[in-house]
């Protein structure tokens, strides 16, 4: 079993929000008007934003240290434990995973979440015209549940699911080809899209992996980690 | 066929059926308000939550503010009552009832506000479906469940006698709706021994269970934000902190609620200055240990050298929050000084000037205007050659003087005056802690680990819909109390046999000599009796 | 570092018990049912005790009712 992780080299990262946009798309996040963005509506799974000691005026004179910042898969997941209807759960490969069919929009989970990953649908998600008919279309396949790229109604809590859809299709093209599945079959949207190849993806637990092999880097860290949350996500510090 | 006591049939059956314009107008008012708030969930439910003022990351904000304040509330009623009922303080009798009232309809309005945070209440029913115990909110389905069909049961079993009275009592105009629903409230309560017993039995049953149950609802409510990692909410301390808040907050409204009743049915027989007195012993301890585990909360902060939690704490110390938190604690200060010093200062005070109307007077004039050039910030005629930093504490130090002498003549005004000092400190303990609880949520929404620092200003629909459940709280405890006694008619009555026995053993004045000097230490020249 | 649990069936049966949707719901009906049915029958024991073969009945608990209080 497989054990996915990401591993974000800073470094190399332009933050061009590339990955934020190939979210967008992948995962049908919904648009906000900029009035409801100005008030910190905006939906972004993949958020690229400045690190928040750098103060204005790093970001003025553009000496700011940027993050992009997709869901960590913790380890240890706070926000699991709140949920009071499971409906944000761990799977067997330890994604952290989302039913849109089962929340109940209590936001307890958006609080307990230390990296504010998680986004409430404060209303009902609208495209513009033009837009709605070009929705990605994939679906997670399962128990009827609502999760990825589904759209979703208002009221409920999404959030990055390391596109848990393109898994579920990978697997499925590997049946159909009739051979097995392997772990490059399967990468994130924002992974593939990534300007500088700043994005790895793959399986914690393959001693060969990218992954596993960045990890040992000495510029490696976790974001947060006095927190407890033991991220999936790993990053390369700068320099 | 039982009979009511001509005293009590004037004072507590009589005026449930004689209803005045100001209720009908209050009830119109109310009704009003409600009928708002209405329209404006209405609103939040067909638009969504955006109509709110929570955004990201201030993913709670006066919805959790208000459930957590009502909750508290709620603590009035149920804990108080019982433990002095365990503890057999004979002078609770006649404020069990109101007490019991407010615990009940505080929790209903205090769950409301749960469903109307709620993104989605029409998945309710999946808390009780897909349930899972490890969450916090599980915890508190239980034991809200637990306390409010406790309280509930803990409120109607003191009311089966008294429907039965009523039932049997009633004046000849009452509508015939009436007869009937106290017949059937009353059980066929038919006043015999066995059932007697039984009853004093399950009462006392009762309120041995209740306390640890409600012990247990606002410890779990603390729980819900102490067991996330919040800057500023993860700390042991918060279970009994809220405790104690939840108690000092329910004497407080117990406080407001027992002056309205006594006022407008003009109870005074009943509710005698005995229950503010000893009721203000409580709230002056409970004043105090708030005070202890506030203090303890943010000093251990300043200790902990944890750096997302130093934004929380200077936010409210001198930053976005600093005037609520400093509103907060003044009003805290204030109702324990109006409590504690008209205690300590002796009746014949007057003799000294600072406790003369004068006096005190000149003191609030004098504060008037220190107040208006520090606001102002305006230069002092005269004083100008001083240098400004000694200017600075010389018009805050003169401030301070000023506003102590004030608060020794109203200390002194309050002396007399135990049920006004009383209620002004529920009121503004009542406020206090409202503003406690927000000033535990929001400041550590606005100041996350991660995510850009926020700002929360509450919308019309949240306004609307706390107004709102304000007025559905005064709503459902004014029907209330137009269907039953607002005093237990045959507890009090009991208290009467009993203080009637008491009354007739004679205690011997002892002979011993020493007891005169004593006497006269005390100002009493002549041993009465 | 996350907490590691020791292998052990009482804690992974503990775990189960807290983490399965639905126990919880059926633990809170559990106990609200159980108080509900408690207070019922109380009522009951109570609006029963009136069938008692006693004549007299009390508006409140007098001493009258007091005074008989051990033998009853
Ligand atoms: S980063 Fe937040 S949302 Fe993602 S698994 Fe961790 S706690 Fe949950
Ligand atoms: S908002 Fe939804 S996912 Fe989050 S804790 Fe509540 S029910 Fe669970």
């Amino acid at each position: 079993m497989a054990k996915w992780s990401m591993v974000i080299d800073l470094d190399k990262c332009v933050a061009c929000q590339g990955c934020s946009i190939a979210c967008r798309f992948e995962n049908n996040t919904p648009v906000v008007s900029p009035e409801e963005a100005a008030l910190g509506r905006s939906i972004l799974w993949n958020e690229v934003f400045p690190l928040r000691s750098e103060g204005e005026a790093a970001i003025a004179s553009a000496q700011a240290k940027f993050l992009t910042r997709p869901c960590m898969h913790c380890e240890d997941p706070p926000c699991i434990k709140v949920c009071p209807v499971g409906a944000t759960y761990k799977d067997d490969e330890g994604i952290v995973r989302q039913n849109y069919a089962r929340c109940i929009g209590c936001r307890f989970c958006t609080v307990a979440c230390p990296y504010g990953v998680r986004y409430f649908n404060w209303y009902e998600p609208s495209w513009e015209e033009g837009m709605d008919t070009h929705l990605n279309p994939d679906r997670v396949a399962g128990r009827g549940d609502l999760e990825g790229p589904a759209i979703r109604p208002k009221g409920v809590v999404e959030k990055c699911t390391f596109c848990i859809h393109r898994h579920h299709k990978a697997i499925a093209r590997a049946e159909a080809e009739g051979r097995e599945f392997r772990n490059s079959d399967y990468t994130p949207a924002c992974v593939q899209t990534c300007t500088a190849k700043a994005r790895f993806f793959g399986d914690f637990d393959d001693p060969n992996s990218t992954v596993s092999r960045l990890s040992q880097s000495r510029r490696a860290f976790r974001l947060l980690d006095e927190a407890g949350t033991s991220p999936k996500v790993i990053y390369l510090h700068e320099g | 066929m039982l009979k009511a006591d001509q005293k009590d049939k004037d004072k507590l059956i009589k005026p449930l059926f004689e209803t005045g314009r100001t209720y009908w107008v209050t009830i119109a008012i109310l009704l009003a308000i409600i009928g708002w708030a209405l329209y404006m969930y209405y609103r939040q439910l067909t638009l969504g939550m955006k109509v709110t003022g929570m955004q990201r990351p201030v993913y709670w904000g006066v919805y959790m503010v208000n459930f957590i304040f009502f909750i508290g509330i709620s603590h009035a009623g149920t804990l108080i009552s019982a433990i002095l009922r365990v503890t057999g303080a004979e002078w609770r009798r006649p404020i069990t009832r109101v007490a019991e009232a407010i615990t009940a309809f505080a929790l209903i309005v205090g769950s409301l506000q749960i469903i109307i945070d709620m993104g989605r209440p029409d998945r309710l029913l999946s808390v009780i479906l897909n349930g899972r115990l490890q969450s916090p909110i599980l915890w508190d389905v239980l034991s809200v469940t637990a306390y409010f069909l406790g309280s509930i049961t803990y409120l109607y079993l003191p009311v089966i006698p008294d429907a039965a009275l009523l039932r049997d009592n009633l004046p000849p105009y009452s509508p015939a709706w009436r007869k009937r629903l106290y017949s059937i409230m009353a059980l066929g309560w038919r006043g015999n021994r066995t059932q007697w017993i039984r009853l004093e039995k399950a009462i006392a049953v009762m309120a041995v269970l209740i306390i640890p149950i409600a012990v247990s609802v606002h410890t779990i409510i603390s729980w819900i934000l102490a067991t996330t990692v919040q800057p500023g909410w993860h700390s042991t301390i918060f279970g009994p902190y809220f405790v104690v808040g939840a108690i000092f907050s329910g004497i407080g409204a117990l406080f407001i609620a027992m002056t309205i009743v006594r006022w407008k049915l003009k109870l005074e027989e009943y509710i005698t200055e005995k229950q503010y007195n000893n009721l203000g012993l409580i709230f002056i301890t409970m004043s105090a240990v708030w005070m202890y585990f506030t203090y303890a909360e943010h000093m251990i902060i300043t200790a902990g050298q944890e750096v997302y939690e130093f934004p929380v704490l200077t936010s409210k110390l001198w930053g976005d929050y600093a005037v609520s938190f400093w509103v907060m604690v003044a009003l805290m200060v204030v109702s324990f000084w109006i409590m504690v010093i008209p205690r300590l200062i002796s009746k014949t005070a007057k003799r000294f000037l600072v406790f003369q109307p004068r006096f005190t007077t000149g003191a609030v004039l004098l504060a008037v205007v220190t107040g208006y050039y520090l606001v102002t910030d305006s230069t002092i005629p005269g004083l100008s050659g001083i240098n400004p930093e000694t200017l600075f504490f010389l018009v805050r130090g003169s401030l301070l003087v000023e506003l102590l002498f004030v608060g020794l003549g109203v200390a002194k005004w309050f002396k007399t005056r135990l049920v006004a000092a009383t209620t002004v400190a529920g009121v503004m303990v009542v406020i206090g802690m409202w503003l406690e609880r927000w000033n535990i949520i929001i400041p550590t929404m606005t100041h996350p680990y991660l995510v850009s620092w926020a700002e929360y200003h509450p919308t019309i629909t949240e306004v609307a819909l706390t107004a709102g459940s304000v007025a559905l709280f005064i709503f459902m405890f004014l029907v209330f109390f137009k269907l039953f006694p607002i005093i237990s008619i045959w507890e009090v009555a009991e208290g009467r046999v009993i203080d009637a026995e008491r009354a007739k053993v004679t205690i011997p004045m002892p002979e011993a000599s020493g007891i005169k000097e004593r006497l006269r230490g005390k100002g009493i020249r002549k041993a009465r009796g | 570092m996350h907490l590691d649990y020791p292998d052990n069936p009482l804690i992974e049966f503990l775990y189960w018990l807290i983490n399965t949707p639905g126990l919880g719901g059926i633990m809170a009906s559990v106990v609200g049912g159980g108080i509900l049915l408690a207070v019922g029958a109380t009522l009951r024991w109570i609006s029963k005790g009136g069938q008692a073969l006693e004549p007299e009945e009390f508006a409140y608990p007098t001493p009258a009712l007091h005074s008989h209080e051990d033998t009853g």
